[in-house]
C-alpha cells in the first residue's frame, strides 16, 4: 500500500498541475499584480506610470465618497443579510414537511437564485416603474398611495429598492442550506419533547434553533461575503444614484477604475475591500474548523 | 373527528405554501405571462395577470431583432468552453486531492475554498489589464479565462465531495488488479460520480451564460457580445417594449432554470455538504 502511494506521487503532481497553473495565472498572479499597481499612478491602459507608494491609500482617507460608499456597503450588508436569513429561515421551516409536493415548491422558491442578474434588474425596473409598473398599479388601485412614485428615483427610498431584489436573489441559498440542516436534526428529540408535554414553540426554541445555530452562522458569513461584494444588481439598477445614495464600495471601485479611468486608485479601493473579506473569511474558517476537521 | 382535523390542516398547509410561493415568485410569473401577451395588453392602465390573447409574436420578433441570435451563439460558445475546460481540469485535480499524495495537498484544498469566495469585483481591474497586455480584449477566449477563475474552485470542491463518497477500497482493488490511475478515473470514478460531473458542467455553463461584469468590460464589439450584455443593449433600444424585453428575459433564464432543476438535488447537496457535515 505504501509503495503504491509513493509511486503515484508523480501522477498526483501531474493531475494537480493544470489546476494550479490556471489558478495562478487567472487569479493569484493578476491579483498580486493588481496589489502592486495600487502603489502606482497607472491610468487605464497607459503603460507609463510611476510608483507613488502609499499615496492612493492616503488619498482615500480624505475621500468622502470612499467613506460614504463603505458606510453604504456595511448598511446594505447588515440589512440584506438579516433579511435573507429571516426569509430563508421562515421558508425552510415552511418547507420542512414530508409531503411529496414540497419538492415542487422548493424548486419554484429556488428560482430567484438561478436568474441572471440582468433579468432580475430588468424585471424589477419594470415592476417599480411609475407609469406601467405593477407595484404602483396595485398601490394606487387600493388607495395606499395617491401619486405614482418610483422607489429608485427618490433619495430616501432608493436603497430599499435595491435591497429588495438583492434579498430576493440571495434568500434561496439560505433556504436550501437551512432546510438541509433541519432535515438532519434527530427526530427522536421531538418525540421525547412531545412526551414531556412541550409546546411547539418550546420545541422550536429549545431544539430546532440550537441545532440550527452552527448552520445559521456559516450561512450568515457566506451571505455577508456575497452581499458585501454584490455588484451587478446595484450597478444595473441605480449605478449608485440618486445623489450617491446607493453607492457601495464595489460600485465605487468600478466607477473609479473604468468610467474615471483611475485603475490604480480603483485597485487600492479593491485592496481595502479584500482586507474586509479576509476578516470575514477567517471567521468562516474558524467556524468551519471548530465543526469539522480539515483532514482531506 | 381527529382525522378530519389533520385533513383540513394539510389543505391549509398546501394553500399557505401556494400563496407564499406565488407572492415571492410573482415577478417571474408576471414576466412569463407578459412575454405571451400582444403588445397592446402590456402597456395599459389596467394590466391583467393572464394574457387575454396568447401569442408567440414577441419571441418571433425577438429572433429577428438586431443581433440577438448572435448574442445567444456567443454565450453558448463561451459557456460551453468554460464548462468543458472546468470539467477537465477540476476532475483531474479533485482526483489528485482525494486519492493521491503530492506536496502541498492540504494547502491546495484550503486554497480552493478560499478561492471560491473570491469576488469578481476584486478581479475585474487586474484581469482587464492582463487581457489588454496580452491583446485578448474583445475575444471570447478572454471571457472563458476569466470564468475559469470562478468555476474551477467550485468545481473542484464539488467533485471532491463526490469523490470522497467513493470507497477507497474500490480504487485500491482496481489498482492492485493492475489498472492505471487513468483507467481508474475513466472506468470507475467518472461513471459513479456522473451526478457530480453533471452538476459541475451545469454550474460552469450557467456562469458563462449569465455573467455580466466581465462580459461587459472585456468585450467591446457588438458581434462578440454575450446575451447578458446583449439584453442590456436591447433595454436601451427597446426601452418601453416590455413585451419584447420579457420575452428576452424568459429566453435567457428558462434554459438556466431548467438545468438547475435537473440537478437541484445534487447541487444543493454539493453546496451544503462542506458545511452541514455532521
Amino acid at each position: 500500500m505504501k509503495s503504491a502511494h509513493s509511486k503515484t506521487s508523480i501522477t498526483g503532481i501531474l493531475f494537480i498541475t493544470p489546476l494550479v497553473l490556471c489558478i495562478v495565472s487567472v487569479l493569484i498572479y493578476p491579483f498580486a499584480n493588481g496589489v502592486w499597481l495600487s502603489f502606482t499612478n497607472k491610468m487605464f491602459t497607459y503603460e507609463r506610470y510611476q510608483v507613488i507608494g502609499w499615496e492612493n491609500y492616503l488619498r482615500m482617507l480624505q475621500d468622502d465618497l470612499f467613506w460614504l460608499s463603505l458606510q453604504h456597503s456595511l448598511k446594505f450588508t447588515a440589512v440584506g443579510v438579516l433579511g435573507a436569513l429571516l426569509l430563508g429561515l421562515l421558508l425552510a421551516l415552511l418547507l420542512n414537511r414530508k409531503e411529496k409536493y414540497v419538492a415542487f415548491f422548493r424548486g419554484l422558491l429556488f428560482l430567484p437564485w438561478t436568474l441572471p442578474s440582468i433579468v432580475v434588474v430588468l424585471t424589477f425596473r419594470w415592476l417599480y416603474n411609475d407609469f406601467y409598473g405593477y407595484i404602483n398599479y396595485i398601490l394606487l388601485k387600493y388607495h395606499i398611495i395617491d401619486m405614482p412614485f418610483n422607489i429608485l428615483a427618490s433619495a430616501q427610498t432608493a436603497w430599499i429598492g435595491v435591497l429588495i431584489p438583492l434579498i430576493w436573489c440571495y434568500y434561496p441559498f439560505v433556504m436550501v442550506f437551512l432546510l438541509a440542516a433541519l432535515q438532519s436534526i434527530d427526530k427522536n428529540l421531538y418525540q421525547v419533547a412531545q412526551l414531556e408535554g412541550a409546546t411547539k414553540w418550546q420545541m422550536f426554541w429549545h431544539i430546532t434553533l440550537p441545532s440550527l445555530k452552527p448552520s445559521i452562522i456559516i450561512v450568515a458569513i457566506l451571505e455577508t461575503i456575497w452581499m458585501f461584494c454584490a455588484f451587478d444588481l446595484v450597478f444595473l439598477l441605480t449605478t449608485g444614484g440618486p445623489a450617491y445614495e446607493t453607492l457601495t464600495l464595489s460600485l465605487y471601485i468600478y466607477l473609479k477604475a473604468f468610467p474615471a479611468k483611475d485603475m490604480a486608485y480603483g485597485m487600492a479601493l479593491a485592496v481595502i475591500m479584500f482586507i474586509f473579506l479576509i476578516v470575514f473569511t477567517a471567521l468562516y474558517f474558524r467556524v468551519m474548523g471548530s465543526r469539522q476537521n480539515y483532514e482531506v | 373527528m381527529k382525522y378530519k382535523g389533520t385533513w383540513l390542516k394539510s389543505i391549509g398547509y398546501f394553500l399557505l405554501l401556494s400563496i407564499v410561493t406565488f407572492i415571492i415568485i410573482f415577478p417571474m410569473v408576471i414576466t412569463f405571462f407578459t412575454s405571451l401577451k400582444p403588445i397592446g395588453e402590456v402597456i395599459t392602465a389596467a394590466p391583467t395577470l393572464l394574457p387575454q390573447h396568447f401569442t408567440l409574436d414577441n419571441y418571433i420578433k425577438l429572433f429577428k431583432v438586431r443581433n440577438f441570435p448572435q448574442y445567444m451563439y456567443n454565450s453558448l460558445w463561451v459557456a460551453s468552453f468554460t464548462a468543458i475546460l472546468s470539467l477537465m481540469i477540476s476532475s483531474l485535480a479533485a482526483a489528485a486531492i482525494v486519492w493521491m499524495k503530492f506536496p502541498g495537498r492540504k494547502l491546495v484544498a484550503k486554497g480552493i475554498l478560499a478561492a471560491y469566495m473570491f469576488p469578481q469585483i476584486l478581479l475585474i481591474i487586474p484581469l482587464f489589464i492582463m487581457c489588454y497586455r496580452l491583446n485578448l480584449i474583445d475575444t471570447k477566449f478572454s471571457l472563458v479565462m476569466a470564468y475559469l477563475s470562478f468555476s474551477l474552485p467550485f468545481s473542484v470542491w464539488m467533485l471532491k465531495t463526490f469523490f470522497e463518497s467513493i470507497p477507497a477500497e474500490l480504487v485500491q482493488a482496481a489498482l492492485v488488479d493492475g489498472c492505471s490511475y487513468w483507467q481508474v478515473l475513466h472506468r470507475i470514478i467518472l461513471p459513479i460520480s456522473l451526478a457530480g460531473i453533471t452538476t459541475v458542467v451545469i454550474f460552469s455553463f450557467v456562469l458563462g451564460w449569465s455573467e455580466y461584469l466581465f462580459a461587459a468590460n472585456l468585450i467591446t464589439s457588438d458581434s462578440n457580445r454575450t446575451i447578458a450584455v446583449g439584453l442590456q443593449t436591447l433595454l436601451g433600444y427597446y426601452r418601453t417594449d416590455y413585451a419584447l424585453l420579457t420575452a428576452a428575459s424568459v429566453t435567457m433564464s428558462l434554459p438556466v432554470y431548467c438545468l438547475f432543476v435537473m440537478v437541484q438535488k445534487y447541487f444543493i447537496k454539493g453546496l451544503t455538504v462542506g458545511a452541514v457535515k455532521e
